[in-house]
């Protein structure tokens, strides 16, 4: 093999880029270090409405406004409101990523939690639901929410 | 800040030449605001974007990111085609992560943290794209960077499974928890792949000649 | 720029590039990028801590 000069390298490279989408299928190859979802994964509603309420109260247990969090864990500030407050938010992969660093529980079972893998098991759905059913919006987090959030963790981190 | 020139190919597979910045202006999160963000507004709005789960999650917000993003351990780069903004990275350079890969574990690396094509050059998007080449042309920003300061190459990056095609034929490696389909990846390269690809391009690339 | 540094801290520099396989430059520049970090979230309040890994305990760094 001969080297190769920079101007070829990246016409190869192009080149390879445009061949690749051929075989994956025109239309589901997204390029990016952060791909957006093409195909829809399928998610319990539920699912989605504790993972916002597993940020809030992770989040409220520090006393960390939601700007302050936005900055500590290095996430879109837009994004962060919308997941604690919308039930139909799908959040950003690296955004689960980036507060599962923060919040120090297993990646996996966040990304779980936040609808962004195939829910594979059904505890960790089933205390996900009791989880939230448990959790109420009030400011200050009641002695039952904090156990509640535990106990939750304790789940997250059995599937880590 | 003079570039380093790049060249990406046009919708017939026409070289095209074009620039590699290794920061990212004011200049350019305005052409971010005026050209990328209302195509992919329209496309969120427009009836493809109901059908299209793809499209229904929001843009990013790149102004936000840069202006989180101004210590010595950030860098951005951005790919520029006849004065027209094609692509952007935010990279972290050594702090906060290190490599997992055996043979460089706990070794310091270039992290991408963002990068993203302009919409007309995202084939899910528009077919043909507009350039082919601004993804790579944004990797090897990130590699290049690597070798300046002394990592030897090692990047890391988070890519959806969609992606990890693309990434598996540059010659990186998957280090997922496990081989669900549906999981994030984690995708690292060695310092002899960076090596090999610089001197001698893309593994997939001899056999075209 | 020309650094005045003791036998001693050239020595740990040394080492220092020795184990990271880093020039001196490159390796002050890590140290840079470490430090600008590590004040800005001082700055902001936060603190900075070492954990054991064993007992999980937390030991704060006192930074100067």
């Amino acid at each position: 093999m001969t080297s190769i000069n920079s101007r070829d390298w990246y016409i190869q490279a192009a080149l390879l880029e445009s061949e690749l989408d051929t075989t994956v299928g025109a239309g589901r190859f997204q390029f990016g270090a952060e791909a957006r979802l093409t195909a829809p994964v399928p998610s319990d509603v539920e699912t989605v409405s504790v993972f916002g309420r597993f940020v809030e109260l992770m989040r409220r247990k520090r006393g960390l406004s939601v700007e302050k969090l936005a900055i500590d864990a290095d996430v879109d500030i837009a994004e962060l409101v919308e997941i604690e407050e919308d039930i139909h938010t799908r959040p950003e992969p690296r955004t689960v990523y980036q507060l599962a660093r923060f919040f120090r529980v297993p990646e996996a079972g966040l990304l779980q939690i936040a609808g962004l893998t195939s829910a594979r098991d059904s505890s960790l759905v089933h205390e996900s639901v009791r989880f939230a059913a448990r959790s109420n919006p009030v400011n200050a987090l009641s002695a039952e929410e904090r156990l509640a959030l535990e106990a939750f963790v304790a789940e997250l981190d059995k599937q880590g | 800040m003079s570039g380093v020139p790049v060249t990406l190919l046009d919708e017939h597979k026409v070289p095209v030449d074009a620039w590699r910045h290794e920061e990212i202006t004011e200049k350019d999160l305005t052409d971010w605001e005026a050209n990328w963000r209302p195509v992919i507004s329209d496309l969120v709005r427009g009836p493809r974007g109901a059908n299209n789960p793809l499209l229904q999650s929001r843009y990013w917000d790149w102004r936000r990111k840069v202006k989180n993003h101004t210590t010595l351990a950030d860098r951005g780069f951005t790919v520029v085609c006849q004065g027209k903004l094609q692509g952007m990275m935010l990279v972290t350079i050594g702090l906060g992560h290190r490599c997992h890969l055996p043979g460089q574990q706990d070794k310091d690396q270039v992290y991408i943290e963002y990068l993203e094509s302009a919409p007309w050059n995202q084939r899910v998007i528009q077919d043909p794209p507009k350039y082919w080449g601004v993804g790579t042309a944004l990797i090897r920003g990130a590699i290049d960077l690597s070798i300046q300061e002394g990592f030897k190459g090692r990047i890391g990056l988070l890519s959806l499974p969609q992606a990890r095609d693309f990434y598996k034929q540059l010659g990186m490696i998957e280090l997922a928890s496990d081989a669900d389909d549906k999981q994030l990846s984690y995708f690292e390269m060695s310092e002899k792949v960076a090596q090999m690809l610089l001197s001698h391009g893309l593994p997939g690339g001899g056999a075209r000649k | 720029m020309t650094l005045n540094l003791t036998d001693a801290e050239m020595a740990v520099l040394e080492a220092l590039c020795e184990k990271k396989e880093l020039s001196k430059t490159t390796l002050i520049r890590q140290a840079l990028r470490l430090y600008q970090v590590v004040e800005l979230r001082l700055d902001k309040g936060d603190k900075l801590f070492f954990e054991d890994d064993k007992t999980k305990d937390k030991a704060e760094v006192l930074m100067i």
